[in-house]
């Protein structure tokens, strides 16, 4: 009887063991490739999540699998530390990114991407900007002024970062990002730097400016919907605030309205990572996703624009003006530099947290 | 208790070791290498960038991880949070904890049992968003105050320090119950009447019988709670003002934002160095008290 027990209490422990032992070894090997039971490819897209992502898949993902015979995987939310570690180790699961801009031009100093294959992408051929060698920004969208219309109304609001940041005229709490891009741009162009001169930024000057309202800004924001939050729940009175999130908020009734002007123009893009497991697959699904009508159907459901001229054609005046994406709402913006950002966002973030915590 | 009557013979380790069958060789065993294959060899292999920068060995990150202005303030402030949250969390344990031991009441037992482990049940984040709602300007306290007169305009509540030390409390109390409750079960309530036998006050003999005998439990509450906090992130960023920066948050940006590994993992051995050493300062006064007390017993 003992050494039954004690049989039984062995055979388990062995096949525990062993069990864990095998999942451990089977799930390292070929979790992207787990098309076994079909013969589809599986492009697999690293996205933001959310509602966002969700109507990507009626205007690209949906039409995408069934042209091109495959199968898309989303994965949310995007870690580039994550994309960091697949590259390093060689075990590359994701084969498209839609990262931040900067991304753009850290990924591909840390050699994070594939360079896109511009012979497949041709769409962009005609594009004024937001096409780089490794990547293709297809969501540019903004960080502007924004109020709460309660405390202000669209005559009354601020107009202009200087405005943002004098306290007098315009008082009343106010929230800013925690995170140096945005913020130090919005104080530069506040002390009067004309957007032409931002670059490179003057980050002493930038938190002097800061200084002065400190005390005013009782929020640092660290998410999209929180920015909304803070603004709909009257705990501040304007804020700097993306307006992918601002004119949803707007649109459904919220207490918030938008000051177009000075609006900081930041970007959003597809990138392919090193080694995907399907490099072609993925530059031809650039190709699909930056076809104008495509971008123009996006742009009827979301809240971020193109760099397409076409594809802005292509929506109604009213949406793109609803959107910020008119040709004088996108004159009177200053666009963000990705590139002084991809290579001194580490420098400068650090003394922008130094400053925080002052 | 009768513990200390029929202490267990102590056999030397080496025999003991001897004396093991195979079988719990293996349960000894199969742990040691979980934890070694998916715990302590990739982070050696993530702590190692410290010191292996892209041009081979280097002290540059370490020296600027221990000795850099942020770093260290971070530091300070993550350590200043974890102190106010242990104290708090155990000004709230033990009272309670001492209602829960010691009342006849069995079910108010239980409430106080069941109170203290429910939130183990929600997410924490879910907890987190709980308290933004709570302790904003037109949350339910503020309001509530404003509408008792004890304030005429919302105080700032959320987005502060007070934010981050109140959230983090909520999430970290019940480590500090359940060491406290679990030491306190055991003492013997007849030293407590005993002590009373004796002419003692009730204050008296809570004071100098079962205080001292409930002191193993504030500690490893204490321990706990203190280590738990010094690896929060998320709290301090959900709730916490401009200031409320952890030194987690510095290693996530590091990890995460800027791709900079090398800085991430010199951050790690920061908090890892500076942890150890309250650690061992933490052990050394314990032995100290216990050398100190040695010599009184035996007289």
């Amino acid at each position: 009887m003992k050494t039954g027990k004690k049989r039984i209490a062995v055979l388990l422990a062995v096949s525990l063991s062993l069990g864990v032992l095998l999942a451990g070894c089977g799930s390292s090997g070929d979790s992207t490739s787990g098309d076994s039971s079909e013969d589809k490819p599986v492009l697999v897209i690293n996205e933001w999540g959310g509602d966002y992502t969700d109507k990507k898949y009626g205007v690209y993902f949906d039409e995408f699998e069934e042209e091109y015979n495959c199968e898309i995987q989303v994965v949310s939310p995007i870690d580039t530390g994550k994309i960091k570690t697949m590259v390093e180790t060689g075990n590359v699961e994701y084969d498209i990114v839609n990262c931040d801009g900067d991304f753009v031009f850290r990924g591909a100093e840390e050699g994070l991407l594939e360079p896109i294959d511009y012979s497949v992408v041709t769409n962009t051929a005609d594009w004024t900007s937001g096409v780089y060698e490794y990547g293709v920004m297809s969501d540019p969208y903004y960080g502007a002024i924004t109020y709460n219309t309660s405390q202000y109304t669209e005559d009354t609001a601020p107009k202009s970062w200087a405005d943002f940041f004098d306290t007098e005229k315009f008082p009343g709490k106010r929230a800013m990002l925690k995170q140096p891009t945005f913020t130090l741009e919005a104080a530069l162009l506040a002390d009067g730097v004309a957007p032409e001169d931002l670059y490179p930024l003057d980050v002493d000057r930038a938190l002097a400016k800061l200084d002065t309202i400190k005390d005013d800004i009782t929020v640092w924001t660290t998410t999209g919907a929180e920015q909304m939050q803070v603004l709909a729940s009257g705990d501040v009175d304007m804020s700097c605030a993306w307006t992918s999130r601002s004119m949803p908020a707007e649109d459904a009734g919220e207490p918030v309205g938008v000051s177009w002007n000075q609006a900081l123009l930041y970007d959003c893009g597809w990138v392919v990572v090193k080694d995907a497991p399907h490099k072609e697959l993925a530059m031809q699904f650039i190709q699909f996703a930056t076809d104008p009508q495509r971008m123009a159907d996006f742009m009827n459901i979301v809240y971020t624009g193109s760099h397409s001229d076409d594809a802005r054609a292509l929506v109604g005046d009213d949406r793109l003006n609803t959107i910020g994406f008119t040709d004088e709402q996108m004159a009177s913006s200053v666009t963000m530099d990705l590139e002084y950002w991809a290579n001194n966002y580490d420098e400068v973030n650090e003394k922008f947290q130094a400053w925080l915590i002052s | 208790m009768t513990t200390n009557l029929t202490a267990v013979e102590k056999k030397p380790l080496a025999y003991r070791f001897a004396r093991l069958t195979w079988l719990k060789w293996l349960i000894l065993i199969l742990p040691f290498f979980y934890v070694m294959l998916m715990l302590i060899i990739p982070a050696f292999g993530m702590l190692s960038r410290a010191v292996i920068g892209p041009d081979g060995f280097t002290m540059q990150y370490l020296i600027k991880a221990f000795t850099g202005e942020t770093s260290r303030k971070v530091m300070w402030l993550t350590l200043r949070t974890g102190l106010f949250v242990t104290l708090f969390a155990m000004l709230l344990a033990y009272p309670l904890s001492y209602l829960a031991c010691r009342t006849p009441y069995r079910l108010v037992r239980e409430v106080i049992d069941i109170a203290v482990m429910l939130p183990f049940c929600v997410s924490m984040l879910a907890r987190v968003f709980a308290w933004r709602i709570l302790l904003q300007d037109q949350g339910i306290i503020n309001q509530a105050l404003v509408h008792l007169g004890v304030i005429s305009e919302p105080i700032k509540l959320l987005y502060s320090t007070t934010a981050v030390i109140i959230a983090m409390t909520s999430m970290l109390f019940p480590y500090m119950y359940l060491s406290i409750h679990s030491v306190m079960l055991e003492i013997d309530q007849n030293y407590l009447r005993a002590a009373q036998g004796m002419g003692a006050r009730p204050f008296r003999s809570f004071w100098d019988v079962f205080f001292p005998l409930s002191i193993p439990g504030i500690l490893a509450g204490s321990l706990m709670v203190f280590i738990l906090s010094l690896g929060y992130y998320i709290v301090p960023a959900l709730v916490g003002g401009a200031s409320d920066l952890m030194i987690s948050n510095l290693i996530q940006d590091a990890i995460s934002t800027t791709l900079d590994w090398n800085t991430g993992a010199a951050l790690s051995i920061l908090l890892i160095v500076t942890t150890l050493v309250i650690l061992a300062a933490v052990a050394a006064l314990l032995a100290l008290l216990r050398y100190r007390k040695k010599p009184k017993e035996a007289a």
